[in-house]
């Protein structure tokens, strides 16, 4: 086996309780990397089409690449994948830092699937590459802290926890993957996937070394990457992810007001200040948090042990919020109580919610009260008003427990605006399900075609305009002229799709000169990589992922498009005023790029060919989606 | 004329001759010299703003004024902001 890889994945199937393990194939490695490149042609063969998200026949994977847990900058990632409950039952993924994607890979795995549903609750232990599923019936209900504490004091500190809290269990759409108490695998809803498998945990401990090709070159090649200027790394490591939210809500990046607003005026610089870089790291005992092997250490604790919003857990102890949280509560709930926000992070944290999406769903119901829709009598008394932290504190709660009004928000806006009759279709600001990240395509129009087209709607973390590595040679040009845009989105969207399916960790790639991914895949593995590699593999994992839903009949350009995201109509205030994103001429020279069809996405047979993937000509000469209206250049 | 020029929280003061009129391209070229750690992470090597950056005069787009040719006022503050995606 190659460099990188431990060379096996364990399979468990939680019905029988049975497991096993699979060696992994040199061109599957090679071909798909590994993460979710390797999961989507996987389980595109393992799960069958039409199966119930939430049911047996659907499998969850989680996964690492072959830079994590290595000494490449920066390989602390792992992924999360499966069919989506979230998302009409499309392709579903969630990335995460942290340090169980490393310690996965020390207990001797790259992965697990896990497939099936147990009678009763369980959790999985790895331990030195000896797996066993263990009851954990007296562990479900927890919060992921309580969790998290008490099977390190049956396990010993030495082991890496994921898993979900009681929103998964309650297969909550809004619930993520948690590990080390407080990172994240948010979006897709794959929480409820885990929960509806009645699995809490998976628990890994392990010393075994990720084997190197050239151990020498790959240290060599960390050191060398790290003496290189980084554009992001001072902001990154001073604030982390909060040192940009002051910025963003006044550039007009950040959603504002539920996405109705303007930062400038809504959100002027003295609220946004409150709720941003050195608000945040000024907070009291804040100390920097780093994930596995990071230089960078954007993360960090902070302590409130006291106030309206003390802190439950730790000792008062919890993680600092980040950009996203940060929006999602803050600027997009015209929120500027930085303490509401912090304890908000805790208990997302601990019942295991997405705070994108738990962020967004509040946004919906506060502009249903606002606008009158709701009253106090349907949210249980409390005062869904902008700004208002104590009643925005207490509806996450709700929603993380599914208590009252909290159950009718429990599986995030499509659900709820269905429970609700469809009220307030305008404030519903979410994409097929997927309720959107806190970067807004008026002020990057190329997150459009990455929040439409993508296997995984509504992401900021699957490449484009947004996320430019220094060291490479793109045309941009104008970012609000709609053609000819195509060349260099596939770019940036292709090396991403990589960068992810590696395990590195994408602060990493945007600081760091881009040709030093294809340099360490090379030293750690012992393939060939280069650029022109990189785009192709990319290529082939956005299609494989593309195909799962093609199979599924599920074709991304009948998503519904908010208009509030791309100008329809315009904001007539703040930095991306008078803006409508021509978005249909960006997926369709997207698609033509691509040699897909503009009404279907189909890929042609000469571009699978390209791609090396001729086993799927076969299935997509069947598959059975809505053809979307044709766009010409008037639309 | 005294402008403000910040990214963040560093803020550099920079003082041109009263009866020269200056805009953002030439503000920004102005700390080639004083400041090169900070002109190297927003200009390239030909002098053009980084594709990664967006600048505001006074919290506005300078879209929606001149683009870099924006001219500046006694007092006025030129804002660079990074443009990177947040987790």
């Amino acid at each position: 086996m190659s460099g990188g890889y431990m060379g096996k994945i364990l399979n468990v199937n939680l019905t029988t309780g049975k497991t096993q393990e699979e060696q992994l194939g040199q061109e599957l490695c090679r071909d798909y990397i590994g993460g979710y490149g390797m999961a989507a042609r996987l389980l595109y063969d393992r799960i069958p089409a039409g199966a119930d998200p939430l049911g047996p026949d659907n499998v969850l994977g989680l996964l690492t690449g072959p830079l994590t847990g290595t000494p490449a900058v920066i390989g602390s990632r792992f992924m999360a994948v499966a069919k989506s409950p979230k998302t009409t039952g499309g392709w579903g993924d969630a990335n995460c830092g942290g340090y169980f994607g490393p310690h996965l890979k020390f207990a001797g795995y790259d992965g697990v699937f896990l497939g099936g549903a147990a009678p009763k609750p369980l959790y999985l232990f790895i331990n030195e590459g000896k797996a066993q599923l263990l009851d954990a019936s007296d562990l479900w209900g927890l919060g992921v802290t309580a969790l998290e504490d008490v099977l390190k004091e049956r396990h010993g500190k030495d082991i890496q926890i994921c898993s979900i809290g009681p929103a998964g269990e309650m297969l909550s759409l809004t619930a993520c993957i948690m590990n080390d108490k407080e990172r994240a695998a948010g979006r897709s809803g794959l929480g409820a996937v885990m929960g509806s498998k009645r699995l809490k945990a998976v628990v890994v401990r392990g010393r075994m070394k990720v084997p190197l090709h050239d151990k020498e070159k790959i240290t060599g090649l960390r050191k060398k990457i790290l003496k290189q200027p980084a554009p992001f790394y001072s902001i990154l490591h001073n604030y982390g992810t909060c040192g940009i939210t002051h910025d963003s809500a006044l550039s007009g990046d950040s959603p504002v007001k539920n996405w109705g607003g303007a930062g400038t005026v809504d959100f002027p610089s003295e609220r946004a200040r409150k709720i941003s870089d050195k608000a945040v790291v000024t907070l009291e005992g804040y100390k920097a948090y780093a994930c596995w092997g990071c230089p960078i250490a954007c993360g960090g604790k902070v302590v409130q042990k006291s106030g309206r919003f003390a802190l439950e857990f730790n000792n008062g102890v919890g993680h600092k919020p980040e950009y996203e949280t940060l929006c999602m509560f803050g600027t997009n709930l015209l929120n500027d109580d930085l303490a509401s926000i912090v304890k908000i992070n805790e208990i997302c944290n601990n019942l295991g919610l997405d705070t994108i999406t738990v962020g967004g769903t509040i946004g919906y119901i506060i502009e249903c009260y606002e606008s009158g829709l709701l009253t106090k009598k349907d949210t249980d008394g409390l005062e869904m008003t902008w700004g208002n932290a104590e009643a925005i504190v207490a509806m996450t709660e709700k929603i993380g427990r599914r208590e009252g009004f909290g159950d009718v928000l429990a599986d995030g806006i499509r659900v709820a605006w269905e429970k609700l009759g469809r009220i307030g279709t305008e404030y519903a600001v979410h994409i097929e399900g997927e309720e959107v990240p806190a970067h807004d395509p008026k002020f990057t129009p190329g997150l459009a075609p990455t929040y439409l087209l993508a296997a995984t709607p509504a992401r900021h973390t699957q490449g484009g305009e947004l996320l430019i590595p220094p060291g490479l040679e793109i045309t941009q040009g104008d970012k609000y002229v709609y053609t000819e845009k195509a060349e260099t989105h596939w770019k940036l969207v292709c090396l991403v799709e990589v960068c992810n399916a590696a395990g590195l960790c994408m602060f990493g790639y945007l600081n760091y000169p881009i040709q030093a991914i294809p340099e360490q895949l090379a030293a750690v593995t012992g393939w060939d990589y280069d650029m022109d590699g990189m785009q192709k593999t990319g290529m082939r994992i956005f299609t494989m992922r593309h195909a799962f839903n093609l199979r599924e009949g599920l074709n991304p350009l009948t998503r519904n498009v908010p208009g509030r995201l791309v100008g329809k109509p315009p904001l007539s205030e703040g930095n991306v005023r008078g803006v409508t994103v021509d978005y249909k001429t960006l997926n369709r020279e997207l698609l033509e790029a691509a040699g897909w069809d503009t009404r279907m996405t189909v890929p042609s047979d000469e571009s699978l060919r390209r791609l090396g993937m001729d086993f799927l000509i076969d299935d997509m000469s069947k598959v059975n989606v809505p053809a979307a209206a044709p766009s010409t250049n008037s639309d | 004329m005294r402008l403000k020029l910040a990214c963040g929280h560093r803020k550099l003061w920079l003082q041109f001759p009263e009866d020269i009129p200056v805009n953002v391209a030439q503000a920004l070229q102005s700390i080639k010299d004083t400041y090169p750690e900070v002109y190297e992470r927003w200009c390239d090597s030909k002098g053009r703003l980084r594709s990664s950056l967006a600048v505001f005069v006074n919290s506005e787009h300078i879209r929606y004024r001149k683009g870099m040719d924006t001219e500046l006022s006694d007092g006025d503050e030129v804002y660079v902001i990074p443009i990177i995606a947040g987790g």
